[in-house]
C-alpha cells in the first residue's frame, strides 16, 4: 500500500547496469541517485509471496520489460534485507532512514529507499557500506539469455 | 623531489628539474631515432648483450625518422586499430602490438661512462656498417646510440623523467584513447581494459547515460601513474555525472575514489576490524596527496 514501511526483515533488490558492476558485484555508484531523483527506486520481493528470492527475482525482471526498461544479461539484480540498509542509512544520516512501498502503475512492488540522496560524500559513504554489504549469492543475473 | 599530482608540468619542468628543452618537439637539441633504423645493424652486434637488447625490445620494422610534428601515426593496440596525432616524439619500442615513446638518454652519457661489456670494438663496428658508412653515428650521434645498445641503467633521474612526459602527455591528450595507450604502456593494462570497456559500452547500455568524462579522466589517469602511488587495480564505474570513480573491496574494507575535473577527488572509506565495534569511516573532498594518505591504510586490507 503506498507509503506503508517495508517490514526490516524483508528484502529489496535494485537494479545494477552491466557498466555498474565489478566482478560480478555492485559498485557504490549502484546506488547513488541520479539527477532528479528523491529515492533510490528499488523493489520489494516479498509483495510476489513467492517460495524463494529468486523466484521474486524472476517477478521484478518481467515487471522491468514490461516497463520497457532495458535490463542486460551481465546486468545484475542485488538483493538486500531491509534491516541491514537501515541501519546503514541511519548511522551515517540525519534524516529518517526507511524503505517506503510506493507502487506504479506496471510496477506494483516499487517502493523507494528514504535517508540519503547520494550527492554528499557522506551519501557515498552510504552507498559503498551498502555496495559491500552484497555477497555472490545475493546476486541475480538481469536478463536470461 | 616529489612529484605532485596536482602539479603542472611548466613549473616542474622550470623550476625543478632544468630540462625543458627535452619535451619540446621542435627543439634542435633532441636526438630522436626509430630502434627500427638500427635493425640493419643488428647482425654485426657482437655483443651478446647488446643483441639481447634488440631482442627485447622488439624492433619495429617500419618506422621512419623524424615524422614532421603533428603527424598522425597509426598503432594496434589489442584488436583494434587506431590513430592519433603524436606531440612528443621518442624511441618507439614495441612492445607486443603497441608503441611506446620514451625520452632519450641525456647526451652528457657517453659510452665511457657507462658500465657494460659492450666493447668499444663492437660499437665501432656497429657504426661503420661494414660498408664503412656511419651515417646512423654521425647522424644522430654516438652518445644516442650506445645509450639505446648499452642498457644504461635507469636512474632516479630518469624515472623522473619518465614521469614527467607521462604527465605532460596525458594533460595534453585530446581523446579518451590517447590516456587508454598511456596506461598501458605505464603498465597499468588492467585499468586501460575497463576504461575502454566503459568508453565504448556507456552509450551502448542506455544512451542516457553519460560519456566518460575527458577530465575525470586525466585526473585518474595522473593520479594511477604517479610512481609514489602504488595500489591495488581498482574497480572502476561512470558515476551518473559522467566522472571516473573507482573503487576497492576487501573482506573487512571498502573505499572509493571520485575523480572531479577540478583534480579533487571525493572519498569515502570504511574498515571493520575485529574486537571493535562498529566500524572506521571516513569521508571527504581533497587533492590526490591528502585522499592517498587518508584511504590507503584502508585501502591495503587483506
Amino acid at each position: 500500500m503506498l507509503g506503508d514501511e517495508i517490514d526490516e526483515e524483508h528484502h529489496v533488490s535494485r537494479y545494477c547496469s552491466p557498466l555498474l558492476v565489478v566482478n560480478g558485484l555492485p559498485a557504490a555508484e549502484a546506488f547513488f541517485l541520479k539527477r532528479g531523483e528523491k529515492c533510490l527506486s528499488v523493489n520489494w520481493l516479498e509483495y510476489f509471496n513467492t517460495q524463494d528470492l529468486a523466484q521474486a527475482i524472476d517477478r521484478v525482471r518481467q515487471v522491468f520489460i514490461d516497463k520497457g526498461y532495458r535490463i542486460k544479461v551481465k546486468g545484475r539484480f542485488a538483493s538486500f534485507q531491509v534491516r541491514m540498509v537501515i541501519e546503514i542509512i541511519s548511522s551515517h544520516s540525519r534524516m529518517s532512514a526507511k524503505i517506503i512501498h510506493k507502487p506504479e502503475e506496471l510496477d506494483p512492488s516499487h517502493c523507494g529507499v528514504i535517508g540519503y540522496t547520494g550527492h554528499s560524500t557522506t551519501d557515498k559513504l552510504i552507498a559503498l557500506k551498502i555496495a559491500k554489504l552484497a555477497r555472490a549469492g545475493d546476486m541475480y543475473p538481469g536478463k536470461i539469455s | 623531489m616529489i612529484l605532485k599530482v596536482s602539479d603542472s608540468f611548466p613549473a616542474l619542468r622550470g623550476k625543478m628539474l632544468g630540462v625543458s628543452p627535452w619535451i619540446n618537439e621542435h627543439s634542435e637539441d633532441l636526438d630522436w631515432i626509430t630502434i627500427s633504423e638500427m635493425m640493419p645493424y643488428a647482425n654485426e652486434l657482437r655483443s651478446k648483450e647488446a643483441s639481447q637488447v634488440l631482442a627485447k625490445l622488439r624492433i619495429q620494422t617500419e618506422k621512419t625518422l623524424f615524422d614532421p610534428s603533428g603527424v598522425t601515426r597509426t598503432s594496434k593496440v589489442g584488436n583494434f586499430t587506431r590513430s592519433f596525432p603524436y606531440s612528443i616524439k621518442g624511441i618507439q619500442f614495441v612492445h607486443p602490438g603497441a608503441m611506446y615513446n620514451v625520452s632519450v638518454a641525456p647526451k652528457e652519457k657517453s659510452i665511457g661512462d657507462s658500465h657494460s661489456s659492450f666493447s668499444t670494438q663492437s660499437y665501432s663496428d656497429l657504426k661503420s656498417n661494414g660498408n664503412g658508412k656511419s651515417h646512423l653515428a654521425d647522424r644522430y650521434g654516438d652518445r644516442l646510440l650506445s645509450n639505446i645498445l648499452l642498457q644504461r641503467p635507469v636512474t632516479q633521474s630518469d624515472i623522473i623523467d619518465n614521469q614527467i612526459g607521462l604527465s605532460f602527455k596525458i594533460s595534453n591528450a585530446t581523446h579518451h584513447e590517447e590516456i587508454f595507450d598511456i596506461l598501458i604502456f605505464s603498465g597499468h593494462q588492467s585499468i586501460a581494459k575497463r576504461l575502454e570497456y566503459l568508453h565504448e559500452s556507456a552509450q551502448d547500455d542506455d544512451p542516457d547515460d553519460p560519456d566518460m568524462d575527458l577530465l575525470s579522466l586525466r585526473k585518474l589517469a595522473l593520479f594511477f601513474t604517479d610512481v609514489e602511488i602504488s595500489l591495488p587495480d581498482p574497480g572502476i564505474v561512470i558515476s551518473h555525472d559522467g566522472f571516473l570513480q573507482a573503487e576497492w573491496y576487501s573482506s573487512n574494507a571498502a573505499a572509493l575514489m571520485h575523480f572531479l575535473p577540478d583534480g579533487n577527488i571525493e572519498f569515502a572509506a570504511t574498515l571493520t576490524t575485529d574486537g571493535h565495534e562498529g566500524s572506521q569511516d571516513i569521508h571527504g573532498t581533497g587533492g590526490a596527496q591528502f585522499v592517498l594518505k587518508a584511504v590507503l591504510p584502508l585501502i591495503n586490507q587483506p
